[in-house]
């Protein structure tokens, strides 16, 4: 029924390639009647679509069609406002092209937000959803353990816990940009993503180099893990559990050890790739990056404790030797 | 043997030290005397000591009269702004009597200098050296945010509103080789800015045109010859006989005589009497005059919006912009030329410009590092930068997210700042008055100027006509065209080969058959068809080859630049202009513009006489030598897109033209408008329909996008 | 072997800078490997020095064994001391074999130094080789690899396609080890003198007997 309502839609000739960031919509004759035609097909899929599933092939052409229609507006870079009570820009924008990248590029924009949308503006919060779990619920038992494990350690975090206003999921996850693919990234990459999550509210590397002067190398340190290495309970992957300021680790060897946190957290989804096409020991030693006290090679520490080990056996045989020797003569000239 | 040996180092180093002093002496007398010498000699500058006939020493008396005087207009004009016009003369009157005995308004003191010239006893204003008195030295702000101190004259001597050039890095023009001038891979920096540009605009260059005297036979005068002002000078701070030349060179200076002759007051005083500003001829040549009247010097301050608009409403508003204060003192004598047709009709008055209705000083944007004044980043022309990377822009003040009122569109509008330049909404159109084409070659008598004056054959400020919509990244070409693409195009936008080398506008193409037709009436000989492809078609002087090379080359080297940064939608004065063309330096954008000599060509309307006279000044002459050949044209050359500058000289010995062609520049210039903002900007309906200002398909949108762009359901569906 | 035909000499062979760089780099080089170790090994349960302070120790005595190293060097060259890093080229290989052979075998069997030190020449021909390696090649790369993982910004950003902090890092690690080995080398074989602390005693006073027919000496064995 749904896929009928979409296949309904008028379409534009295969020629359009570039169709998705381009906002190909209703043709441009009879445009009225066309028009109530979008809006009533937007009606439908609502009531149709309760709760999303992937959509398959077959609809994926009629989604991204819905969803240039609303980019055609929400796709200008400065679609954006200065929000009367906050002074703050508030930016409405939506990347066309990492949207179409992201986890969510399937989903029509309509899925989530609902309200009002034939209003111009749009009145405000016309999303339905503000949690991942609002949609993420009737999934394979193993996810959703996962996804209420998230939700626990998320109302555990100082953010929860000191109320916030508004945190909510999307704080730090963009909806439409958010790929699981990016966790395998280069760590590089990665802490710049991540830390950046962060500076957004808790100011630029800069301004934190101060707040972390006890970290030898603040700025270096910063740029090189990412906050939530330290500001989340340790060991494990709670990295949804953000803990205050004076909980955070401070002790070196929790990193600069062989059993290192960072192993558990930022190394965790590395450490396994690397580890799957090098093996384990390759897999540490062959990362981009050397944390002196974790990246040992187990191969050069057995060399060195056998060299050192090898050169004191050497010399107290020697010293044995000699010690032997000078005895015989000894007694041989008594 | 000890004794002689001392002997004779002594007189060793004493040899050695007369040695040393006759080299000091010697390389003194070089820079002091020989080279100023030969300098002069070289370009035919001319350098001497300056005097103004406004320039007199005051009485006491007299001192005190003019205070009294000043301070009670100033009074006068306080309680005009106190007391409004209420239709009753008299109860205005005497409201405003009243008002300008309240304490505030006495106590009120708006010419500290009154009190600090009579401290000083200062009885006579005689130019720089009378403010150095006291300012010798000055603090400014550097790029550093550190306060330094800096020698006040010399920061001014260095600005770009003396010396007009600067040989440094900051152009935000390119070559058309793609070579950014004097950017990080020029040869070498040559000295570039509009004292050594030739441009269409006012037909001249500063050499040829500083300042000269015409012979005019205005209907008015019945037949006498009037003598009138014009050129260059009158719009620039230096008082010589010459723009600041040496300036141009690796080593000299401008003479002291030369600083001296700086204008301080046009922009510090408050009073500034613009018919002081005419040419006056002395022994040594010609030169502008200046008003050096201790009255305006007494009213000295921080520079007033009126004191930039004393020469720079003549490139906003034009001198044909009713409130033009300077086109109504055209002066005591020698009076000046009031120009028709502006650069751009863009007037800066509370009226016409919302930031001057708010009671903005130019300042406040153009924020000054001692004289220095910032332009902006962009920039699509080759006037020089004082303050290269000071930015000058609309976001400094009204942010990213600009539009706060429309809470019903102000996202969408913001969401436009993506792909628009704020001017292209809030500029709506310029006065009918901005001239698009100048034709030099066909003047016509002016009766009420009494001259032979160029032609405007176009003159309009509508979208689409006068003024077009191009990408822009805040770069031009070396010849004025905006760069910039389209940021999802697909090399379909060229401006090079479409919208800047074609007219194809009926309207526009019917003026120019009109204007042409009317040309035809004194220059029997004009084929008007022709007349009319020639302007509409300026690359028609060139074969197909020609032209396809010219293609070749915009996607070789131009689109490259035209890719760099962000581009916007901006609107942009457009300009043509036909004028005599040295073809030995010619490429495939342009060739070597020749000047007219004014007064020639004003009196006698014969242009090639007047070309002939220009070329032969002294300094146009060594352009075409070896030294200033290898010094600066070459590089010149090869911004044009040509390999070096040929030295053949376009004079024969004969005194006849040899490869001098007439021929409308190769495409249309592009100008930044910034100014005559409008509070209200323009409506979707002005774009998003089919008769909307912007050419979608020429902006380089697919046809289907064009389309669309062309087509909001939005817009069609509501009555608005 | 007559004792009586050599004529024996005491000469100031270790001048006062020599000894106190010696001491100092003793020293130094000690708290750079006690607290390299530390590093290296770190680990939350076992603290051998806390990783804190073992950074703090290792970057100091880096700095100054660093500092030494330089005057050493410097002082080598304008002193003269340099003249017993002057390698004798001629028959090189054969007088290392006859050192080698010295101590695998000759020391077993009481037999004499066969190149006791001399004014001209201090080092036997193993000894020089080894210096010569540890203060020309080893100590300056160990010293330039400590500096580029001190100040990471320093490390070139990539090496062969690896990031550039590693091999760094690697080599520093590796050449700790040699020169681990090296340090108990060498404190052995102080022990190989006259008496078991003679070697000691002149590294402390700087006085050496020297004998004077030191080539008669060679050309008789």
């Amino acid at each position: 029924m749904k896929t009928g309502a979409l296949r309904k839609l008028p379409t534009r000739p295969a020629s359009s390639a570039s169709g998705m960031s381009q906002g190909k919509f209703p043709e441009t004759k009879g445009t009225t009647r066309e028009y109530s035609r979008f809006w009533l097909t937007v009606v439908l899929l609502l009531w149709a679509m309760p709760c999303p599933a992937a959509p398959d092939s077959g609809q994926h052409q009629d989604v991204a069609q819905l969803n240039a229609w609303c980019l055609r507006c929400h796709g200008m870079s400065t679609m954006q406002y200065l929000d009367p009570t906050s002074g703050q820009s508030r930016n409405l924008h939506v990347d066309s092209a990492k949207f179409a990248l992201s986890d969510h590029g399937r989903q029509a924009c309509v899925t989530c937000h609902r309200n009002q949308l034939t209003d111009l503006p749009h009145p405000p919060a016309t999303s339905v959803h503000h949690s991942c779990g609002d949609c993420h619920r009737g999934e394979k038992l193993i996810q959703r353990m996962r996804l209420v494990g998230i939700t626990a350690q998320f109302n555990k975090s100082v953010h929860l816990q000191r109320n916030v206003p508004g945190f909510d999921c999307f704080s730090c996850h963009n909806p439409h940009e958010s790929r699981l693919e990016d966790i395998a990234r280069p760590e590089a990459d990665v802490v710049q993503r991540d830390n950046g999550i962060c500076s957004k509210c808790h100011g630029t590397l800069e301004t934190n180099a101060g707040k972390h002067a006890v970290i030898p190398k603040a700025s270096l340190h910063l740029k090189a893990v990412r906050c939530l290495d330290c500001h989340t309970p340790r060991p494990g992957s709670v990295i949804h559990a953000i803990e205050p300021a004076a909980r955070a680790e401070r002790t070196c060897e929790a990193c600069h050890s062989r059993n290192s946190i960072l192993l558990t957290k930022l190394y965790k989804y590395r450490l396994h790739e690397s580890e799957q096409r090098a093996g384990f020991i390759n897999g540490v030693v062959l990362s981009d990056y050397y944390v002196i006290g974790m990246t040992r090679h187990p191969f050069l520490d057995a060399l060195g404790i056998l060299g050192m080990g090898g050169a004191l056996l050497g010399v107290l045989l020697h010293g044995a030797g000699r010690w032997l020797a000078m005895r015989r003569r000894t007694n041989h000239e008594s | 043997m000890n004794a002689g040996d001392k002997v004779n180092r002594t007189i060793k180093q004493k040899k050695f030290l007369i040695g040393l002093v006759t080299l000091a002496v010697v390389a003194w007398l070089a820079k002091a005397w020989f080279y100023p010498l030969f300098f002069e000699e070289y370009t035919g500058v001319v350098n001497a000591p300056l005097t103004y006939a406004s320039s007199k020493a005051l009485t006491d008396r007299e001192i005190n009269n003019l205070a009294d005087d000043l301070t009670q207009s100033y009074r006068a004009k306080r309680a005009r702004e106190m007391v409004p016009d209420e239709g009753n003369t008299f109860i205005e009157r005497i409201r405003r009597e009243r008002a300008m005995e309240l304490k505030s308004v006495r106590d009120g003191s708006p010419y500290p200098h009154i009190k600090y010239f009579r401290q000083a006893g200062i009885n006579l204003y005689e130019g720089p050296s009378t403010c150095l008195r006291c300012h010798a030295n000055m603090h400014l702000t550097n790029v550093k945010g550190e306060i330094v101190k800096v020698n006040t004259l010399d920061d001014v001597v260095d600005t770009v509103h003396f010396r007009f050039q600067k040989n440094s890095r900051g152009f935000s023009t390119f070559g058309f080789d793609g070579r950014e001038v004097n950017g990080e891979e020029a040869l070498i920096n040559i000295p570039m800015g509009k004292i050594d540009r030739a441009c269409g605009l006012p037909g001249s260059f500063s050499w040829t045109g500083w300042a000269e005297l015409v012979k005019s036979k205005p209907e008015s005068a019945k037949g006498e010859v009037v003598m009138r002002s014009e050129g260059c000078g009158q719009c620039h701070i230096g008082g010589n006989y010459h723009p600041a030349t040496e300036k141009m060179m690796p080593i000299g200076d401008v003479p002291e005589s030369a600083k001296q002759g700086i204008d301080c007051l046009v922009c510090h005083a408050d009073i500034y009497d613009m018919n002081q500003r005419v040419v006056i001829e002395d022994s040594h040549g010609r030169r502008w005059n200046q008003d050096r009247s201790l009255r305006s010097a007494l009213t000295v301050g921080k520079p007033k919006v009126d004191s930039c608009l004393n020469c720079h409403q003549h490139n906003l508003g034009g001198d044909a912009f009713e409130g033009n204060r300077a086109a109504k003192n055209l002066g005591n004598i020698n009076e000046r030329f009031v120009h028709e047709g502006a650069k751009r009709a863009t007037p800066f008055s509370p009226a016409t410009d919302v930031h001057s209705a708010a009671g903005m000083n130019c300042l406040d944007c153009h924020t000054p590092q001692g004289h220095k004044i910032p332009r902006g980043l962009q920039g699509v022309d080759l006037v020089a930068n004082d303050l290269p990377e000071k930015p000058v822009s609309c976001e400094g003040c009204h942010t990213a997210s600009p539009h706060l009122r429309d809470v019903k569109n102000r996202a969408i509008l913001n969401g436009h700042v993506a792909r628009l330049a704020c001017e292209t909404c809030h500029i709506k159109e310029l006065a009918d008055y901005s001239v698009v084409l100048r034709d030099w070659i066909y003047p016509i008598w002016d009766k009420k100027e009494g001259i032979y004056s160029y032609v405007d054959i176009y003159q309009s400020g509508k979208p689409g006509k006068g003024m077009t919509y191009l990408w822009f990244n805040g770069n031009g070409t070396f010849l004025a065209n905006a760069l910039g693409d389209n940021p999802t195009g697909d090399n379909r936008y060229n401006p090079l080969m479409n919208q800047l080398v074609k007219i194809d506008d009926p309207d526009v193409l019917a003026a120019i058959r009109k204007a042409a037709e009317k040309l035809k009436e004194t220059y029997p000989d004009i084929n008007v068809d022709q007349y009319v492809q020639e302007v509409a078609n300026p690359l028609s002087p060139f074969t197909p080859e020609q032209i396809e090379s010219r293609r070749q080359w915009v996607e070789e080297k131009i689109r490259p630049l035209m890719r760099k940064g962000i581009s916007r939608i901006t609107p942009f004065k457009l300009f043509n202009a036909r004028m005599y063309e040295d073809m030995g330096n010619q490429g495939l954008f342009g060739a070597m513009i020749l000047p007219f000599d004014y007064a020639s060509y004003y009196e006698t309307g014969d242009p090639i006489k007047s070309v002939k006279i220009a070329i032969k000044s002294p300094i146009v002459r060594r352009m075409y030598e070896e030294p200033f050949k290898l010094y600066m044209m070459d590089s010149f050359m090869t911004y044009f897109g040509v390999k070096t500058w040929s030295t053949d000289y376009p004079l024969t010995a004969n005194d006849e033209l040899k490869h001098v062609e007439k021929h409308w520049m190769r495409q249309m210039a592009s100008l930044m408008v910034n100014h005559g903002i409008k509070k209200e900007g323009r409506e979707c309906r002005d774009c998003h329909t089919e008769q909307g200002i912007l050419d979608f398909d020429k902006l380089g949108y697919s046809p289907e996008r064009a389309k669309e762009l062309r087509h909001l359901p939005e817009l069609e569906n509501k009555t608005k | 072997m007559n004792p009586e035909t050599v004529m024996k000499k005491k000469v100031l062979l270790y001048p006062l800078w020599v000894r106190l760089w010696h001491w100092s780099n003793a020293l130094f080089f000690i708290l750079l490997l006690v607290s390299g170790i530390s590093l290296h090994f770190a680990d939350p349960h076992t603290p051998f020095i806390p990783f804190a302070m073992a950074r703090v120790i290792h970057n100091l005595s880096g700095l100054c064994l660093t500092a030494g190293f330089l005057l050493f060097v410097v002082n080598n060259w304008r002193s003269g001391n340099s003249r017993h890093y002057r390698p004798v080229r001629r028959l090189w290989l054969n007088r290392i074999m006859k050192q080698a052979d010295f101590y695998s075998r000759g020391i077993f069997l009481g037999k004499h130094h066969p190149f006791p030190p001399t004014w001209e020449q201090k080092f036997n021909p193993l000894q020089q080789l080894t210096y010569l390696v540890i203060m020309y090649l080893v100590l300056p790369t160990v010293i330039v690899t400590g500096f580029m993982l001190w100040v990471p910004e320093w490390a070139p950003n990539r090496i062969l396609g690896m990031d550039g902090f590693w091999p760094a890092a690697v080599m520093h690690y590796l050449i700790a080890v040699a020169l681990g080995i090296f340090f108990i080398g060498h404190v052995y074989l102080v022990t190989v003198g006259e008496t078991l602390t003679s070697q000691l005693k002149k590294m402390v006073t700087g006085w050496e007997d020297i004998s004077l027919h030191e080539e008669n000496d060679h050309e008789r064995r």
